[in-house]
């Protein structure tokens, strides 16, 4: 396993590449951003959303999640001008600072019209438990549905733009840096689904209506277009989490569990399991990704980021914002034991060892 | 399960020379008993005629095709330094995600056969990984064929008690090809499969880093002739591009050999699996299904729907047949 020398991603990332000084394309990506003309491109958002503009009344769909980059994301749209619909997939296992937070972003600079659709929790609930013992990933139909549910409104409304937020390709060092489209190929390429798809889910069609994206046919004939704002302006996790407080938006009182700060992820309860599941196929968790993000930024220095990391990155979820592992597990009728197993299961055994420790030391 | 022809009375089925697996299937004929020098002869990858030679017989039967063996479509994974891997014309290797739910998906969807290979292993100048092998092999049920990296007549063994159906062998092959006869004649050729690599109309061995002066239908022959029961062959060239399989190779090493021939590289829609298997006899894919919507059944079943015999068949009530091969728990 070898680590970025500038920040802490591993080898072990997807999508990622440490060239032979030692640099990974993460690092690269964030330096090469002070040559791009973000004038322009600031110029050319306005465009996209004055071109697309169709509906009487929204100028543009905002999936939210209720989050730092969704607070940054509609207080921007709002202060351009812009009427936008903010459309959240409800997450299922919604916390109250979830909640509280998701009632917030309502009301910023003016208020937005917010529509919440959640997605049968019954059938959710069986399929996060699919998605955990097929692909060891509880989070799967979470991830599926924050892309397909707005593009579901985007073709019922006749809204033709979706403007969704950080660009995980350029956050994150992969390939399709420079997009500044999402379609539904940008999702199975690049939206980590492991190898899944909804075809694959056993459940009826109509069930799994919300998880499905829109076929071609309804998206060309609706017209509708995704976007990424990170396309367009320098994002900075950190920098949107300042902004949305200062509009309401409620942080976690003190680092969330397997991370290391408090503004993210604060939504969902199950995600504990999924980010420890992260550790255990890659050797690498939410941890790494938000000292990653300040080591690149200039906030922390590297050494001081390790020592974090080497604390807090792939803690065992004893606990989540707070709730017990084994309240999350009864809840989804799972014993620990069973978790573990499907830990075990899904563990990448070159590089996590049988106490779910890394093997290798991280340098 | 094989389904038995009943062919009674004077009639003797010559053992067609294929591979016993499970997508074998015969039909049932009835005939008089009076009908002699019925014959039946391969018509191309997986039909056969049946008829009647003799036209004085009082039952005549009129020579009718029918299918002997269905398709594969096979899935292909890569692995690569602890992760599955996608390249384009091998090289420019994506890290797409860890191997482990990606087979279990495979399983799921009771894929044809599975192919999974360990594409760093010979650049690394190591052995087969069986202990990643046996993990691998426990979380599919599906015949499983498994490369990279085999050397030697004990990586057959191996990979075969570890769990793996068939063992495919590369480089090894062509530097050494008695290693082909010896595991043939220890093993059977039924899990001997050789990859070949085509680069510029010419075998490439080291994932596709050194090509010989050797081409790959007088490669195929010597296979065949050598033991090998199956031929994975790919496009170096049209590998990763979504852009269609190389139509011309596929159809000239299938015509050169009678061990089944699987076409791979560069499959990008299920029109390009119905072009090859005019003439392959399974059809792999590796970035369709890693990279797009595309999944083996929805593939089945355009097949089906365009009259190639796959796994997945529309009975005459329009309801869906999928062949099993697993006892449901």
């Amino acid at each position: 396993m070898r680590w970025c020398r500038r920040c802490l991603y591993p080898d072990t990332k997807v999508d990622l590449e440490i060239d032979e000084s030692g640099v990974c394309s993460a690092c690269k990506n964030f330096e090469a951003r002070p040559t791009i003309d973000w004038e322009a491109r600031a110029k050319e958002f306005v465009d996209v959303i004055e071109r697309h503009k169709s509906h009487p009344v929204y100028d543009a769909i905002v999936p939210v999640s209720g989050g730092k980059d969704s607070h940054y994301q509609v207080a921007s749209l709002r202060t351009l001008g812009f009427n936008p619909l903010l459309v959240t997939a409800t997450t299922c296992d919604l916390s109250p600072l979830g909640r509280k937070n998701l009632d917030n972003i309502r009301t910023i600079c003016g208020g937005s019209d917010h529509i919440e659709i959640t997605p049968d929790p019954v059938t959710r609930r069986e399929l996060n438990k699919f998605g955990l013992e097929t692909v060891g990933d509880i989070s799967w139909p979470e991830h599926a549905s924050i892309f397909t549910v707005p593009f579901r409104v985007a073709v019922e409304m006749g809204i033709r733009l979706v403007v969704f937020g950080e660009c995980s390709q350029n956050e994150y060092g992969g390939p399709a840096a420079d997009s500044n489209i999402i379609d539904r190929r940008w999702l199975e390429e690049y939206g980590g689904l492991l190898g899944l798809r909804v075809s694959d889910l056993p459940f009826p069609e109509e069930k799994l209506w919300q998880y499905t994206y829109p076929t071609n046919e309804e998206l060309e004939r609706a017209g509708v277009t995704g976007v990424f704002m990170g396309y367009y302006f320098p994002w900075d996790g950190y920098e949107n989490a300042q902004t949305a407080k200062k509009l309401g938006f409620t942080v976690y009182d003190g680092w969330v569990e397997g991370s290391c700060c408090n503004y993210e992820n604060l939504d969902c309860y199950l995600t504990g399991l999924h980010d420890y599941q992260k550790f255990t196929k890659f050797g690498f968790g939410r941890a790494t990704d938000i000292a990653c993000n300040h080591i690149r930024r200039g906030r922390w220095t590297r050494s001081y980021a390790l020592n974090v990391v080497a604390e807090r990155d792939g803690m065992f979820p004893e606990s989540y914002l707070g709730k017990s592992l084994d309240s999350i597990l009864s809840e989804l009728e799972l014993s620990r034991v069973e978790f573990l197993e499907i830990a075990h299961r899904f563990r990448n055994k070159k590089i996590i060892n049988e106490d779910f420790r890394l093997i290798h030391e991280r340098k | 399960m094989i389904n038995f022809v009943k062919i009674a009375y004077s009639f003797l089925i010559k053992r067609l020379r294929l591979n016993l697996r499970r997508d074998l299937e015969f039909v049932f004929v009835i005939y008089q008993p009076q009908a002699r020098n019925i014959y039946i002869k391969p018509d191309g990858p997986w039909f056969a005629k049946i008829g009647c030679v003799d036209n004085t017989s009082d039952f005549a039967l009129k020579p009718q095709k029918i299918r002997v063996l269905k398709t594969r479509i096979v899935p292909v994974l890569l692995f690569r330094d602890g992760l599955l891997v996608k390249g384009r014309q091998f090289n420019s290797w994506r890290r797409i995600g860890p191997p482990i739910p990606a087979v279990r998906v495979m399983d799921r969807r009771n894929v044809d056969e599975l192919v999974f290979l360990d594409i760093g292993a010979t650049p690394e100048e190591r052995e087969p990984d069986f202990e990643l092998i046996e993990e691998v092999a426990s979380e599919v049920y599906s015949p499983l064929t498994v490369g990279g990296g085999v050397s030697h007549v004990s990586h057959f063994r191996e990979l075969l008690r570890v769990g793996a159906d068939k063992v495919s062998v590369n480089t090894a092959a062509v530097n050494d090809p008695s290693l082909l006869e010896t595991a043939a004649r220890k093993f059977g050729s039924q899990c001997v499969t050789v990859s070949i690599d085509v680069l510029e109309g010419k075998v490439a061995t080291g994932c596709g880093s050194l090509l010989h002066d050797l081409s790959p239908i007088s490669w195929a022959r010597e296979c065949e002739r050598l033991g090998a029961g199956e031929i994975l062959l790919n496009s170096v060239e049209r590998d990763g591009t979504l852009g269609g399989y190389d139509l011309d190779l596929i159809q000239s090493v299938s015509n050169a050999v009678n061990i089944p021939v699987v076409a791979c590289g560069g499959c990008g829609s299920f029109e390009d699996m119905a072009l090859a298997l005019n003439h392959a006899h399974a059809v792999a894919a590796g970035a369709l299904f890693a990279f797009t919507e595309c999944t083996p059944i929805q593939a089945a079943r355009y097949l089906a729907s365009r009259g190639y015999p796959t796994r997945v068949e529309c009975s005459d009530n329009g309801r869906e047949r999928i062949f099993r091969n697993r006892i449901n728990t």
